[in-house]
């Protein structure tokens, strides 16, 4: 069953007199478990596709459906309760807040969905999922980048979302770092968390199981076998 | 995010930046504390006031002044007698509605002397009545002037409990003592009960009855009084007392119009007026300081936003919705006004510590008053949570996506 269903989904913009087309006509299910990667160069369009998946953005024209709901015309509040309550983000700079500890970074989406639930408990349970129950009072600056984004990782799964977006989670880690978290990627998934991650990493985007590959606004081709038939054409789109 | 969440947010976002915060507390700090100690200023001028008023006979009293007659009158101005003791017992015979009537001649500063030592005070002539109006109450053992004494002209002579005390050292030894004063023997028979709110003028008063006055001190052909007084029983009373005095007083100034009836409405009012315009001098004053506080938060708050973009992208990613962001940055203003207002009532209490220094005490008592401070702290709010609007709809309108992508 389909988590996200976009059909003909258009995103322009009006740049002076020009119009740039940054989504043409993206027609794309994501399944509930699936754990896809979306690639594509620069200016392709993916981060504007990330920003629908998202629920930053909405589209100029076309039907968006999460969880068999239209979501295609929503207002900014209504956005808002999304991403508080139904989604996850990891970002590639963390952006945890700096003023205020590892728990209440962990507990914010929380805070924000108004929930009566025992925040601290869950966001104690998100950071032992992650493994970084020992420094729950430090500050995000007393911590190195990798532990910085396992305390990402546990806000984007403290309100148990039906969906976690990881934009470039890797960009700024080192090889022990990144290999670390791809690993809690891979466990989330074999625990049937849907996840959607978007990367220029090809060893990265090998965890993933299925490809989305953005180009001019348009999609190229998702394979359901796995990547690694498009590797050589999804190699050379990245330069 | 709940308000009491957002307020804790805010004191911790103050306290990360003490210095600037200060500052920027400034403008509210200064803005309460002249506010509340204006205030206390003319406050404390108006119960000065209205203690004098009613001292004197409240809104009920009422005075015959000395006028100009009018012009086809005036080559027969001089049959006119002018106010003189005979229209106090006119008045007293022809106004039943009236309270009280009351008569003075002032003499002014003249040497009182003892056996041993000699004062100067004011010299007052004056009818029984003075002593009730202007609520001076006697001694055990001594009595004002009567009926009788300005009936005889007795001379008998009432000290104030200051007056005594420098001219015999103990002021229940005064009655029955003998005072010269101007080649004239008077006999001390009471003295006045002092009272902490006294006047520097009213400690230096001393009174002898109108008649003796007159008779010893005046120029051989000059009766005239100084100050002739009516109250009346009720304030609705007045326009009718007022017209039979011009018609008593009439009859004795031969027909000639050469007195007014005063009012104190009029005095009431000018001084209303008087207040009212410091209020609104002053108070502009504040609010001016006020509104230079509350530009001074904006100010803050408005570079603390464009500092603070991407954690309001953030914050919006993780599901923050604008009237999330609206209330935190507007629950922030508010700290910083209230703290500020609340170091401005604190500040205020020395402030007027200070002023109090620097107003004579029978001008009035400069007092703190909890409407003033109520007032301030309700400003300072009001300040507060105008100056963080404009900054938080500033803040809650940026869009999660630009804002999250700032450098």
């Amino acid at each position: 069953m389909a988590l996200i269903e976009l059909q003909d989904i258009r995103k322009h913009y009006k740049m002076g007199d020009e119009t740039v087309k940054a989504l043409d006509g993206i027609t794309l299910n994501i399944e509930i478990g699936s754990y896809s990667a979306v690639l594509g160069p620069s200016g392709s369009g993916k981060s504007t596709l990330m920003h629908l998946l998202g629920f930053m953005d909405f589209p100029t024209s076309g039907k968006m459906l999460f969880d068999g709901d239209d979501v295609s015309r929503l207002s900014a509040a209504k956005r808002a309760w999304y991403r508080a309550n139904r989604l996850g983000f990891v970002f590639q700079t963390f952006n945890l807040l700096p003023r205020l500890s590892i728990l209440e970074n962990v507990r914010l989406p929380l805070d924000y969905a108004r929930s009566d639930r025992k925040k601290d408990d869950l966001a104690k349970e998100a950071l032992a999922r992650v493994d970084m129950t020992h420094r729950i009072s430090h500050r995000p600056g007393q911590l190195s980048g990798g532990e910085r984004q396992r305390v990402a990782i546990a806000r984007a799964l403290v309100n148990n979302p039906k969906l976690i977006l990881a934009d470039e989670p890797t960009g700024n880690l080192d090889t022990k770092n990144v290999e670390r978290v791809m690993e809690l990627f891979d466990a989330l998934v074999d625990e049937g968390q849907t996840l959607i991650l978007v990367t220029h990493d090809l060893e990265v985007a090998q965890h993933a199981r299925s490809i989305i590959l953005v180009r001019d606004g348009h999609l190229v081709g998702g394979e359901e076998d796995g990547p690694e038939d498009r590797f050589p054409h999804a190699g050379k789109e990245q330069q | 995010m709940m308000i009491a969440g957002a307020v804790v947010h805010g004191v911790r976002e103050i306290s990360s930046h003490k210095f600037r915060s200060l500052l920027s507390m400034i403008g509210i700090i200064l803005g309460v504390a002249a506010l509340v100690a204006m205030v206390g200023v003319v406050e404390g001028m108006m119960s000065g006031f209205r203690k004098t008023f009613e001292a004197t006979g409240g809104i009920e009293k009422m005075e015959i002044e000395h006028a100009e007659p009018p012009i086809e009158q005036q080559p027969y101005a001089h049959r006119s007698p002018r106010r003189t003791l005979k229209d106090y017992y006119a008045l007293q015979a022809a106004v039943p509605n009236a309270r009280r009537v009351s008569a003075e001649k002032s003499l002014n500063w003249t040497p009182l002397q003892s056996s041993t030592r000699r004062e100067w005070t004011r010299l007052r002539g004056t009818t029984p009545e003075t002593f009730e109006i202007e609520r001076f109450y006697m001694r055990e053992g001594g009595r004002a002037i009567s009926d009788w004494d300005v009936e005889q002209k007795t001379r008998v002579m009432i000290l104030t409990d200051r007056t005594a005390k420098r001219l015999f050292g103990n002021s229940s030894d005064a009655v029955g003592e003998t005072i010269v004063t101007r080649g004239v023997v008077f006999t001390i028979i009471g003295v006045i009960e002092p009272d902490e709110t006294d006047s520097w003028s009213r400690s230096r008063s001393t009174f002898i009855p109108i008649s003796t006055a007159i008779h010893y001190f005046a120029e051989p052909d000059d009766d005239t009084i100084h100050d002739l007084g009516v109250q009346a029983k009720r304030m609705e009373d007045i326009p009718d007392l007022s017209d039979q005095i011009e018609r008593t007083l009439l009859v004795t100034h031969r027909g000639i119009k050469d007195f007014n009836v005063e009012t104190r409405e009029k005095e009431l009012e000018d001084f209303q007026e008087l207040e009212r315009s410091f209020v609104y001098s002053l108070g502009g004053v504040a609010a001016i300081t006020l509104l230079v506080g509350g530009i001074g938060i904006a100010n803050v708050m408005l570079a603390s936003i464009s500092q603070r973009i991407r954690e309001i992208g953030i914050r919006k990613a993780v599901g923050a919705r604008g009237s999330d962001i609206f209330i935190q940055f507007v629950a922030e203003a508010l700290v910083i006004s209230v703290i500020g207002g609340l170091i401005g009532i604190i500040a205020s209490v020395g402030l007027v510590e200070l002023l109090r220094d620097f107003i004579p005490e029978d001008k009035g008592d400069v007092a703190l008053s909890a409407k003033a401070m109520g007032w301030g702290f309700m400003f300072s709010v009001v300040v507060g949570f105008l100056s963080g609007v404009f900054p938080a709809i500033k803040a809650a309108r940026l869009p999660v996506i630009d804002a999250l992508r700032y450098e």
